[in-house]
């Protein structure tokens, strides 16, 4: 029941998006290119992870394989820049649509299985498509695709970043809709039961596999506006690890919650820019990090902040009496 | 090419498909079992190549390293991961135990970046298994003859087991029904710990079995792990039969695809595993509740 009262939180929640919104507009005039940076790729992750947990965490699947969407996204993004002389806003629009089809392409595979055949033929749909990138000669090979031209309006590292946040936010508020839309009432309904929705006469295998499209498109979206963020696209974006990263930030910020991918970019990505200055080894920290996170952290950060309020309260009362 | 190449090809291939086996049969075994698919037993192979060369270096002695290595691997490696990590998420949600192993493979990958460093190290071979034997046109190196042996002796060791012994009955009632399992009196949990041990075992023989015909490098781990998981997918997880025919479907046609098409060999064995699916949504041998 927790997880439907998260949605229905309704105009409140609205209010909080506002603020989230306002404020983050207002980070480039503070003059720090160092977090107008830092914020910019928070952004892209967190619409990534996002992506992921519509799956993941709404729709109860395992879903490792998001790195080829992202992938897919980027790559189009800056073939189509580099390759053709389509305008901008057409690129803008084509390339998650391919990477939407890909996601067409292979959920046709994987939204027919379950629980961990899904896990890892995802994962494994992730390594047909890094294989190619690193093959076949237009993607680049092992070096990838550097040195993409975005429109002068965009070339500054402000002007980048309100751009993300546009975009980022219209797709958070298309997402939000869709969630509380009959289509995401039984997505929710197949994490929980997918027999008992088929007895109602939903069919499943098509509403997951047009989720996967859905889930697909987004991740693309977020594979593109990085390769507009840093000019230059490579063949890991596609490996498997990529998408375990993208799990990760899910579980890290929260699963069972709309904002928790988000939540969970910023504080892995700060994490992780802070730890690489200290050390080389942050594989060593985010491997430590990851075990303790799943066996004392299970519901992530959200989960934590959501029981902390009832936590602060007890102690409170106990220090009273 | 004439008939005689290819038939090399051919054994070349089954052998490196003899790895795969060795390599799915842990896996596949503690799925069947712990219904946790271990995302690590690609970095278990990998720190068994580094551990393999080290001990050769040290001993100058192959057979040592072929016959401590798989045993001490699985005592301590398996052992640890079992009871510290993952005896804790078996009742947590699957993408909990997922992500479980996916740190444990970071805490390994770096742990032998530390004591490794990046350069990439191989293990000479030893003496014995140089050369090769010649039939008409047909090649075969010595080691990889070891190699096919070394595995079938381990794929009837593990049906021998599993079927004929009291713990291969209790492992087997364990991977149809746990909570059955228990009631009839059988220390569950312990079972779960030997059969860790035994899968990161076999991921250290597999690894010793490899180590004179494999450079070792970081980022191997990675790799190998989805041809395992392709070689489990196709055969039906926790079938031990279908990891042995899956890997040699996949380390043959990855044998013959090379010289045919070399920069898609991968891609190949990927569509392969597509279509095996697209028609058993289970793998070949895999039961029917895909739905766990």
């Amino acid at each position: 029941m927790d997880k439907i009262r998260n949605l229905q939180a309704g105009a409140r929640e609205w209010v909080w998006y506002v603020i989230a919104f306002v404020i983050l507009m207002i980070v480039p005039f503070s003059g720090s290119i160092f977090w107008t940076n830092l914020l910019t790729e928070i952004l892209i992750m967190g619409l990534a992870a996002m992506s992921v947990n519509l799956l993941l965490g709404f729709g109860g699947s395992l879903p490792f394989g998001h790195a080829a969407f992202f992938a897919s996204g980027a790559y189009a993004t800056a073939l189509l820049i580099k390759e053709t002389n389509l305008p901008f806003v057409a690129v803008l629009i084509i390339a998650p649509v391919m990477a939407a089809v890909v996601g067409a392409i292979l959920g046709i595979i994987i939204t027919r299985l379950y629980e961990f055949y899904y896990a890892i033929v995802s994962a494994a749909s992730c390594m047909v498509l890094w294989t190619l990138i690193r093959k076949v000669p237009i993607f680049g090979g092992d070096t990838g695709i550097t040195g993409v031209e975005i429109p002068e309006i965009l070339s500054s590292i402000d002007a980048m970043y309100i751009f993300t946040i546009i975009i980022v936010f219209i797709v958070l508020i298309f997402t939000k809709i869709l969630l509380n839309s009959p289509f995401g009432w039984i997505q929710q309904a197949i994490r929980e039961n997918p027999n008992r929705v088929t007895c109602t006469g939903s069919n499943v295998l098509r509403h997951r596999y047009i989720a996967f499209i859905i889930s697909s498109f987004i991740c693309g979206i977020a594979g593109m506006l990085f390769v507009l963020h840093t000019q230059s696209t490579f063949p890991s974006y596609a490996h498997w690890v990529k998408s375990g990263d993208f799990v990760m930030i899910c579980i890290l910020g929260g699963v069972n919650t709309f904002i928790g991918p988000m939540i969970g970019a910023a504080a892995l990505i700060i994490l992780q820019t802070y730890i690489t200055s200290l050390t080389e080894h942050w594989l060593l920290f985010l491997g430590i990090s990851i075990c303790l996170l799943v066996i004392f952290m299970p519901s992530g950060i959200m989960g934590l902040a959501g029981h902390l309020p009832s936590k602060i309260q007890s102690l409170y009362r106990k220090i009273r009496s | 090419m004439s008939g005689d190449i290819w038939i090399s090809l051919l054994i070349a291939g089954l052998s490196r498909a003899m790895i795969y086996f060795l390599l799915a049969s842990g896996l596949t075994l503690i799925f069947g079992v712990l219904k946790v698919i271990n995302f690590a037993h690609g970095a278990f192979y990998m720190l068994g190549i580094f551990i393999c060369y080290s001990v050769v270096k040290l001993t100058g002695n192959f057979a040592v390293a072929f016959l401590i290595i798989p045993l001490v691997f699985g005592l301590v490696i398996g052992g640890l991961t079992e009871t510290v990590l993952f005896r804790r998420v078996y009742k947590a949600e699957h993408v909990m135990q997922l992500l479980l192993s996916i740190g444990v493979t970071y805490i390994i990958a770096d742990v032998v970046k530390i004591i490794w460093g990046v350069s990439p190290y191989s293990v000479g071979m030893p003496e014995i298994f140089r050369g090769f034997f010649s039939l008409g046109g047909i090649t075969i190196t010595k080691y990889n003859l070891f190699i096919i042996a070394i595995s079938l002796v381990t794929a009837l060791a593990m049906f021998a087991v599993l079927y004929k012994t009291k713990i291969g009955s209790i492992i087997r009632a364990c991977t149809y029904n746990r909570e059955m399992t228990m009631t009839a009196g059988v220390n569950v949990s312990r079972v779960f710990t030997i059969v860790f041990v035994v899968g990161t075992a076999l991921a250290g023989l597999a690894s010793v079995t490899a180590a004179p015909i494999t450079t070792g490098m970081l980022g191997m781990d990675n790799e190998m792990i989805m041809i395992v998981f392709s070689v489990v997918i196709i055969g039906g997880a926790g079938s031990i039969t279908g990891a042995l025919l899956g890997a040699t479907i996949i380390g043959v046609v990855e044998a013959l695809a090379v010289p045919l098409l070399p920069e898609f060999a991968e891609v190949i064995m990927y569509v392969i595993v597509a279509i095996v699916l697209l028609f058993k949504p289970q793998g070949l041998f895999g039961k029917s509740e895909a739905r766990v």
